[in-house]
């Protein structure tokens, strides 16, 4: 499969490219990750983290690879495996001195913390047709016209005004109204 | 908070503000807390629409990867193996030469500072035999007045730095210089 195809394929969410792309990288990537103190199951979950980032970067309209699909997906991997041991090794470097007690101590702190995970389980509970509309325009970038002329809304604005709404209706259904 | 902030908040993260407008949510986000907090909950929502999908699109991978058999996996060989393999080489260099520097420095420096054991060793060994010769070897028996003359011949018997040595019963009436000639030329 040449390197077009493949990105093409990725973009359009074709199982045919992932399968490809599993089978002949998964094996770097493993030796990648198992050789630098991780195991199977961490190559799995980051070569799908890697290929999710791949499939998010073909979807920008003005996507082009300036190396080879090999070396990108290699270079996504590495930057999630340092950022994953980094967070491991911050972890472990944490010596507690005195019993340690888990409160937040501002609330901003408390905003930060607790909110994205708040806001992703509201946008669960929101209806669909909010859901996608906000999917597609932060998600996967779509304009406002072709989000209306998807959704059947009559026009670019009726869409518009209908994410403002789905967005103050997330805002409420997080609690923090 | 009015709902024109709201809507300025909405927009900035929706990217459809001006830069005019950015710069006029700004000043009412620095001095209004009510609206920063709501455009920091903005915000966060917004990450949380899209790690929602990302999630969504995670699984969705997870299955189409799922129905793969592992031997279909390519085996991986790597690709700078071989240079790998120098460098390591490379690196046993250059942690031996780094090793025998760093012994060398720390030897000259005991050396000098009289803490290396070796020379300790030998310096007591040394002053022990000395200390023997003083206690044990009476100080008349030991001749002091040794006389060295440096003489010139051209007899070949003799070699540069050659040592002679005349007795004072060998002395017979001559001097000591008469008496080294004379046994040299007889060498």
């Amino acid at each position: 499969m040449n390197e077009a195809l493949i990105i093409a394929k990725v973009a359009a969410k074709d199982s045919s490219a992932f399968q490809y792309l599993y089978k002949e990288y998964f094996g770097m990537i493993c030796h990648f990750i198992t050789h630098n103190s991780g195991n199977e199951a961490d190559a799995e979950d980051v070569f799908q983290d890697t290929l999710v980032l791949f499939y998010e970067k073909t979807l920008a309209a003005d996507f082009q690879l300036h190396c080879s699909v090999k070396t990108f997906l290699y270079a996504i991997c590495r930057n999630i495996w340092l950022k994953r041991l980094r967070n491991k090794q911050l972890n472990l470097a944490i010596s507690d001195n005195e019993p340690f007690t888990d409160v937040e101590t501002d609330e901003e702190a408390d905003l930060h913390d607790g909110y994205l995970a708040k806001a992703t389980q509201a946008l669960a509970a929101l209806g669909d047709k909010c859901r996608e509309l906000l999917i597609h325009f932060f998600y996967y970038k779509k304009n406002m016209v072709q989000i209306a002329a998807e959704m059947n809304y009559a026009n670019a604005d009726t869409a518009k005004n209908q994410k403002y709404k789905c967005l103050q209706q997330l805002k409420k259904m997080t609690g923090n109204e | 908070m009015n709902e024109e902030t709201e809507l300025l908040i909405l927009r900035y993260i929706s990217g459809e503000l001006s830069v005019d407008e950015i710069i006029q949510l700004k000043n009412i986000i620095a001095n209004d807390d009510s609206a920063r907090k709501l455009a920091d909950e903005y915000l966060q929502i917004q990450q949380g629409i899209i790690q929602y999908e990302r999630q969504q699109v995670k699984t969705d991978i997870a299955a189409m990867l799922a129905t793969i058999p592992p031997q279909d996996i390519k085996d991986y060989k790597s690709s700078i193996a071989k240079s790998n393999f120098i460098h390591k080489i490379w690196s046993w260099i250059k942690s031996i030469l780094t090793l025998f520097l760093v012994a060398s420095i720390i030897s000259v420096v005991l050396i000098y500072a009289g803490y290396f054991p070796i020379k300790n060793k030998y310096t007591a060994i040394i002053a022990k035999k000395l200390q023997h010769i003083e206690e044990y070897v009476p100080k008349e028996t030991i001749i002091t007045d040794t006389v060295f003359h440096t003489i010139y011949t051209s007899d070949p018997a003799l070699k540069n730095a050659d040592t002679i040595v005349v007795y004072e019963n060998e002395l017979h009436g001559k001097t000591p210089l008469e008496a080294i000639k004379e046994k040299a030329q007889s060498k």
